[in-house]
């Protein structure tokens, strides 16, 4: 299996994102500084902020092998780290260099995404080299003596906080140590809440965590105040919150600078020197080394570019969950309003003022279809994200259980709404597992039985219209269908003597606590059954199906939506109730009379065509009370997945429309048939049909009925 | 029973490198956390044989894991690795004064690292 040269490229496809979101960090907080008159006097956390998008930058470039960008970045992290620790300034000469630099390390990283060579730095490398001689600053003297420090607290320190601690007290600032105690569970949470509410009033230091004797977790968190606020305790002690001063009472350290400014003043004479120069510009130094190296780091065509570079956004899924939701919000006005304009159009005496309502009307129609469509686009996301996870697990899966196996991708490319992709993760590995822990025989058996010393497992993913299929196939022994039947037996869910097709017991697989084999593997054992796999497909309105042949493999299909959020469905009508039935799984609709229904075996169908459809009465299925019989004629909507198929009865069909799906309250989330709630334009709440799950009720409920016969 | 290591850095990329190696190994099983509470947070949720984690996190860094790790009767025995960059120097030695079994300086070979958690979980090559 290439998983190694995958991995890589993966692992610079995953680099390229990260590095250009640090980039833009770089880019934002440097022009940031740029423009502020004060550069001495630039807050801590935009420093630190530089530093460490550097500093991860540099981390990850020296991790999959770009070495260049991992030097300058280095050089970078050297220089923002003597700023922060105040041993350089933001003089122009830095902020240029590190401006310049910012670019150049843009155009080294698209040059890798690009697969070319790295650029030549050394000239960038003589220019850092020289603005850094200079200066050299030592850090302020142990002023922590004075404290009423805990004991441990120095070592626990990077050199960064302990920088930040010693300016603290330099600037004359109060120092406290805030002693929070919160229970295991919301720790976290109730810790950020402190802290949001600590930085308001001054600088968090450090947190130490510590158990608490209670048994919870007990925080101490070192803030620092500005030098006139009030207290600290007064404004954050509560219950759970201790606070305790560290800087000794009335001892205040003159500062020479303002008071609440964390600058020091040593710098001050820098910024003077460096005053009279043009801020735009860089310094003589630094113009004098762009001349020595006329290839400057970015030649024009790549300087026109430095923007578009990122053309990726990441966005929290939750947030698109809100705009789909808004959009919904806007699917269910425009059906009002296409609702009004169509009862105008009615009117008498109104018609041009009812014809331009409803042009515009069809124009909102059109743009909001449009948004929706391109909104739907966004939250698409390809499958192979969740192939390369699994590539990971089946490579150590393998090795635990001495298999070799070959797994295999094809339509990677294949998209589907993110959470679809999500949802699928589980389900996916686990037919996968599945297909490696029982499906393919152990190395001897494969030898004994001729076959490739090395099993094979297909994932397939394809899209076919509005669904996406994805097979998981193996060459391994396949199903022993007698062994199901023999198993379904001694359980008691088939009956003697009763005939039952290949792909009725394979279906038994499918039934909870049913396995084949009589010790449960290590990998089963950690893992979920085949029952868990079918419940987690049908609640995404997906259904699977296998087919086996015994010494040669076994082919599961799964069959999903590619999107569950908004949906084009049809409008019915039943009993006056009204229903929402997925335009997907609708294959045709008809009108018929109820003569021309006919009742085999107790089960009404007609013909269509070649084939004997089931039909269904909604009403039946839902117990809605039965208005009079009547000799109007009735429809009959055609649904299915895959091959299989069935009719539902219904009395009318009031039109096709999209519709924004939302999930049941939880009290109804376990009603068989239902997927979810729909708002159409009257602003009446309507249930929307699970096709899949119908289908499957239907055909056990027949089976059941088969069955008790025979008994 | 696979032994299981926590694995806490604040950069994506870094765990998913680190974890990806580390499962390369027989009988390894990974937890990630991506800041110091994540870590407190599963720390006492799995029967873990090794932590590593990086220093430089903001909020609760490296350090501050390791004195919480090896100051707990419950968790000082883990063998605990401590992950920095060649300008930690001074903290990698406050790292191992604090009970830290290992330090990894970056960028380092993965192979190392693979090495000594195979030598402190005792797992053949």
């Amino acid at each position: 299996m290439a998983i190694r040269s995958k991995k890589q490229n993966s692992m610079l496809r995953e680099f390229v994102p990260e590095a250009e979101e640090l980039i833009d960090v770089l880019h934002q907080n440097l022009h940031q500084i740029e423009g502020l008159s004060d550069k001495e006097n630039v807050k801590p956390d935009v420093v630190n902020a530089i530093f460490r998008a550097a500093h991860t930058l540099k981390g990850m470039s020296g991790m999959v092998g770009l070495d260049r960008v991992c030097k300058v970045s280095h050089h970078f992290e050297d220089i923002l780290d003597k700023v922060r620790m105040g041993k350089a300034s933001f003089t122009p000469e830095i902020l240029n260099l590190l401006i310049d630099g910012v670019s150049l390390l843009q155009t080294m990283i698209k040059a890798a995404s690009l697969g070319k060579a790295e650029p030549d730095v050394t000239f960038f490398e003589d220019r850092i080299r020289l603005s850094l001689s200079e200066k050299p600053k030592v850090e302020g003297e142990d002023l922590l003596a004075d404290l009423h420090l805990p004991a441990s607290l120095p070592n626990l320190l990077t050199e960064y906080e302990h920088h930040r601690l010693v300016q603290n007290i330099k600037v004359g600032g109060r120092l406290y140590e805030v002693v929070a105690t919160f229970p295991l569970e919301t720790f976290d949470t109730d810790l950020s809440e402190l802290n949001s509410r600590i930085r308001i009033l001054g600088e968090i230091v450090a947190t130490l965590p510590g158990p608490s004797p209670s048994g919870g977790m007990e925080f101490r968190i070192i803030v620092a105040l500005p030098k006139d606020a009030p207290d600290l305790g007064d404004q954050i002690v509560s219950e759970f919150v201790k606070v305790r001063l560290l800087s000794k009472e009335q001892k205040p350290a003159p500062p020479p600078s303002s008071p609440i400014a964390v600058g020091e003043s040593s710098l001050q004479t820098q910024r003077e020197s460096s005053v009279p120069q043009p801020s735009v510009e860089a310094g003589p130094l630094s113009e004098e080394l762009e001349s020595a190296a006329p290839s400057d780091i970015d030649t024009g065509q790549d300087l026109e570019s430095i923007r578009s570079l990122s053309q990726t956004v990441r966005v929290d899924i939750e947030k698109l969950d809100i705009l789909l939701n808004m959009v919904g919000e806007l699917v269910i006005s425009k059906g009002q309003i296409s609702e009004i304009s169509r009862r105008l159009l009615g009117q008498e005496g109104i018609s041009s003022f009812a014809l331009e309502v409803q042009k515009a009307s069809k124009m909102l129609d059109k743009r909001i279809s449009e948004f929706q469509e391109k909104l739907v686009e966004v939250r698409m996301t390809p499958i192979g994200q969740i192939f390369d996870r699994l590539v990971r697990v089946v490579h150590k899966v393998s090795k635990d259980l001495g298999k070799e196996v070959n797994l295999l991708f094809s339509g990677e490319e294949t998209k589907m709404d993110k959470s679809m992709v999500e949802e699928l993760s589980d389900p996916l590995l686990h037919l996968i597992l599945n297909a490696l822990d029982h499906g393919l025989e152990s190395h001897e058996d494969r030898i004994a039985k001729n076959k490739p010393t090395t099993g094979t497992i297909m994932v397939r993913a394809d899209q076919r219209g509005n669904h996406v299929v994805i097979e998981v196939e193996d060459d391994g022994q396949g199903m022993d269908t007698e062994k199901i039947y023999e198993k379904g037996l001694r359980k008691g869910l088939v009956f003697p003597g009763k005939q039952y097709s290949q792909s009725e017991l394979v279906k038994l697989l499918f039934l909870p606590g049913f396995s084949t084999r009589d010790k449960v593997s290590q990998i089963s054992g950690r893992g979920v059954g085949l029952d868990v796999v079918a419940k987690n497909i049908s609640k995404l309105s997906g259904m699977v199906d296998v087919e086996t042949v015994l010494g040669q493999g076994t082919l599961f299909t799964l069959t999903l939506p590619i999107t569950l959020v908004i949906i084009k469905a049809l409008i019915v009508e039943v009993e006056r109730e009204t229903f929402a039935i997925p335009l997907s799984s609708v294959l045709e609709s008809m009108i018929l009379l109820e003569k021309e229904i006919k009742t085999i075996e107790r089960q009404e169908v007609i013909q269509l065509r070649e084939e004997t459809l089931i039909l269904v009465r909604l009403k039946a299925l839902f117990d809605l009370k039965e208005a009079e019989l009547s000799d109007e004629p009735v429809y009959v909507i055609v649904v299915g997945l895959v091959e299989k198929k069935m009719g539902l009865i219904v009395n009318s069909i009031k039109g096709q429309q999209e519709i924004v799906v939302k999930s049941m309250g939880e009290e109804l989330k376990n009603v068989k048939g239902i997927s979810g709630v729909t708002e159409i334009g009257d602003g009446k709440a309507i249930l929307v049909l699970d096709i899949s799950a119908l289908i499957q009720e239907v055909t056990e409920k027949r089976e059941e009925k088969a069955m008790g016969r025979v008994a | 029973m696979n032994k299981k290591i926590l694995v806490v850095d604040d950069s994506a990329i870094m765990r998913s490198l680190v974890v990806s190696a580390l499962e390369e190994i027989n009988g390894v099983e990974t937890v990630e956390a991506g800041n110091g509470y994540e870590a407190l947070k599963v720390l006492p949720q799995h029967p873990f044989d090794m932590i590593i984690t990086d220093i430089n996190m903001p909020e609760i860094n490296g350090l501050e894991i390791v004195h919480f790790v090896k100051s707990n009767e419950a968790y000082k025995k883990i063998p605990t690795v401590i992950i920095s960059t060649d300008h930690g120097e001074a903290e990698v030695k406050k790292g191992l004064s604090l009970g830290a079994n290992r330090y990894f300086i970056k960028p380092f070979e993965m192979e190392r690292l693979k090495d000594a958690v195979r030598e402190f979980l005792d797992i053949a090559e």
